[in-house]
């Protein structure tokens, strides 16, 4: 077989594009030995920040998904007037850098905010509380999941859809019996991406509801003030280490789950 | 769900391109179907029935049943009015097994929905299949479990989008008898479409026609044949079928046709079948001598007497009372001096490649209307015979045959021949005479 320039070019960029990726996470690793990493998740400001990601973390994709998916069908089915523009909104947070989301909350729900005077007279209170992180980690990384979904709902074939009709089934049990199932694949990537997304999130919680240990000190904020205080690095790195093994974990499950179930569909299909 | 009684459909809408303007009725066990080419609107008709697209204006009614009656406002979801849709690739559900699929529209209780599911898959022959996905089955396999799936729920209308379209010839015979014995079964109303005259002929009894969402032409499938209402319909309305009793003789089967005659057909068959034979390739002979029937390459013949002379441009139909109704498509000259020469001229309309496949229509629609753009792309033979007797109808036909003539010998081969070798009439005739399958 001859080899080709371009070919060997492309081995090359390919090789650097991992060895530049895998470097810095063995670096985590590296410097921290397994003892260590032990000990930093004994300490109680590490538990509790780990703690308080997860917590947050879940119910903001509960909700995330729970809104989404009804949303992302509509929008994937229904083609409407302002269609783009309504799906240029609902993307928008993407392309928002954190910090700016982080002000844009605070100018909106804060005491000072335009809806601040509505949310407080409801007896909720957002900022330096851990309901803030949430409403931070949904507004910040709601747009993957719905992005994702709705490119799976409408890749659903609208004649399976009809079926379920003629077949008795109600709109909303052919949405959940039909292009649910249907749109699996891309629904767990969305969700794998929106969770990934919400366990890195640190600008926008920074700024909405600040940095209060226990309250709303999730994982990545809890990293930066070990970091920034004297001799914290190795603690700062023991936390990484432990985002890492569970940012990985979280990426193995959701293939696991989704997309490779699916090609095993398909290979069952070929025997 | 129990409506049984008849479905009175009328329809008005836009379309892409066209106005859908339709109306139809099926009784329980007459099923009715819709004709055309793609894109003439025969699916839009169907999922208006089933309530899968709102019509600007019509009425849907089912016996009592009003489904839709856009003047007082009503418009029932597909999930109230039930039809028991097949769909044309059949839109199993993929991640579900056969028997879930079935299993979907059943109204009963949880743990009687499998045993359920598998009578009825074991009554279209794919028990086997139960706990197989779609993806796994071959496409007659899908085409049974969807089948099973649409009737599951006792609907009270059934209706069929292409249901043999994605099947090969083979399976799609067995289709057809499994089709025919549901239909007779269920007692509902079927509306079925396709895009094949045959397979309309073949499993229903009353076909329209339709191009451009209007109706063109309905009635049976013989007598739209017989008397085609535009040259459209004359092209598309091509396969005439014959019901009879098969039995195999040699390689050679023999159908024996409820009339008492006999025709023959180099497919192999047994038990009762469907025959299909294009009015292009049945040539007729005016008061032949019965001694040059040995000499003759063509193998079937019937004694029949014309019925109807329909003349569209350059063409004449031929309706023909023979055991069963038979067509034959000769020039319009020949029909109307030459009798002898219907030989030739029918010869002239063989051989060419679209005619041969009324499915395969590739000419835009414009030019069929009057027949012109056909009449150039024929090619003409001159008539070989010519005794000055007038062909009409009440005329006898003592004998019908269809030719066997693509084998690229010179005609004077034939008629000299004594006896024709097996070989021969078996290549030539696999081409004319093509059994449908079990009719039941």
């Amino acid at each position: 077989m001859r080899r080709s320039w371009f070919a060997g070019l492309a081995l090359v960029a390919a090789l650097a594009t991992v060895a530049f990726l895998l470097v810095p996470v063995i670096a985590v690793f590296a410097n921290v030995s397994p003892a260590r990493l032990v000990d930093a998740l004994g300490e109680e400001a590490a538990r509790e920040a780990l703690l308080l990601s997860l917590k947050t973390t879940l119910i903001a994709l509960a909700i995330v998904v729970v809104v989404g998916t009804p949303t992302a069908y509509l929008l994937a089915a229904r083609d409407f007037p302002g269609r783009s523009v309504v799906l240029t909104i609902i993307e928008l947070p993407l392309v928002m850098p954190p910090a700016v989301a982080g002000i844009a909350l605070l100018a909106a729900f804060g005491p000072h905010g335009i809806l601040g005077g509505a949310v407080s007279a409801l007896g909720i209170e957002l900022v330096f509380q851990t309901a803030g992180v949430i409403v931070a980690l949904v507004f910040v990384s709601a747009p993957f999941f719905r992005r994702q979904a709705i490119a799976a709902f409408a890749a659903v074939d609208g004649r399976l859809l009809e079926a379920a009709r003629t077949l008795g089934a109600s709109p909303f049990r052919a949405f959940a019996t039909v292009a649910v199932p249907s749109a699996r694949g891309g629904l767990a990537s969305g969700v794998a991406l929106s969770w990934g997304r919400a366990l890195g999130e640190f600008g926008a919680t920074l700024l909405f509801a600040g940095s209060l240990q226990g309250v709303t000190r999730t994982a990545p904020l809890a990293i930066f003030s070990a970091f920034a205080e004297p001799g914290g690095f190795v603690a700062a790195l023991a936390l990484s280490a432990v985002l890492i093994l569970v940012a990985a974990a979280l990426l193995l499950g959701v293939k696991l789950l989704g997309g490779d179930r699916i090609e095993a569909d398909e290979g069952a299909a070929r025997l | 769900m129990s409506g049984r009684g008849a479905l009175a459909v009328s329809v008005r809408t836009p379309l892409r391109g066209f106005e859908l303007e339709l109306g139809l009725r099926a009784e329980a066990g007459a099923p009715v179907a819709l004709v055309g080419r793609s894109g003439s609107g025969k699916t839009s008709m169907l999922r208006a029935i089933a309530g899968l697209l709102s019509p600007a204006a019509g009425r849907v009614e089912l016996a009592d049943a009003v489904w839709l009656d856009t003047e007082r406002g009503v418009d029932l979801a597909p999930e109230r009015r039930g039809c028991g849709f097949l769909f044309q690739d059949y839109a199993l559900f993929p991640r579900m097994s056969a028997w879930r699929n079935v299993a979907y529209g059943m109204r009963r209780p949880r743990r009687e929905r499998r045993p359920a599911a598998l009578e009825l898959l074991e009554r279209f022959g794919v028990a086997a299949l139960a706990d197989a996905r779609p993806a796994t089955m071959s496409g007659g396999e899908r085409q049974r479990v969807a089948l099973a799936r649409a009737l599951a729920a006792r609907p009270p209308v059934l209706l069929l989008d292409e249901p043999l379209a994605a099947l090969d010839s083979t399976t799609r015979r067995e289709a057809i008898g499994a089709l025919r014995a549901v239909f007779a079964e269920t007692a509902t109303p079927v509306v079925l479409v396709t895009h094949s005259f045959e397979e309309a002929a073949a499993l229903a009894g009353e076909l329209i026609v339709i191009e451009a969402g209007q109706e063109i032409q309905r009635g049976t499938a013989a007598a739209i044949s017989a008397s085609p209402a535009s040259a459209f319909v004359a092209d598309f309305s091509g396969a005439v079928v014959l019901r009879g009793e098969a039995s195999g003789q040699d390689d050679l089967t023999v159908v024996r046709l409820p009339g008492g005659a006999a025709v023959w057909s180099a497919d192999g068959a047994r038990g009762p079948v469907a025959l299909s034979v294009f009015p292009w390739e049945i040539s007729i002979e005016v008061d032949a001598e019965p001694a040059r029937s040995s000499l003759d390459s063509r193998l079937n013949r019937l004694a029949c007497e014309v019925t109807t002379i329909t003349t569209i441009g350059s063409r004449a139909r031929i309706g023909l009372a023979a055991p069963e109704p038979l067509v034959a498509e000769v020039t319009a000259a020949s029909a109307a001096r030459r009798p002898r020469g219907l030989m030739a001229s029918t010869d002239a309309t063989q051989g060419e490649p679209y005619r041969s496949d009324p499915h395969d229509h590739q000419e835009p629609d414009h030019d069929y209307h009057d027949g012109t753009h056909r009449r150039r792309l024929r090619r003409f033979a001159p008539p070989e015979y010519s005794e000055n007797v007038k062909l009409r109808r009440g005329h006898r036909v003592d004998r019908l045959s269809t030719a066997v003539d693509d084998l690229e010998l010179p005609p004077a081969v034939f008629k000299t021949c004594p006896w024709q070798p097996r070989e021969l009439i078996e290549t030539g005739l696999r081409q004319w005479l093509r059994c449908c399958g079990p009719a039941l």
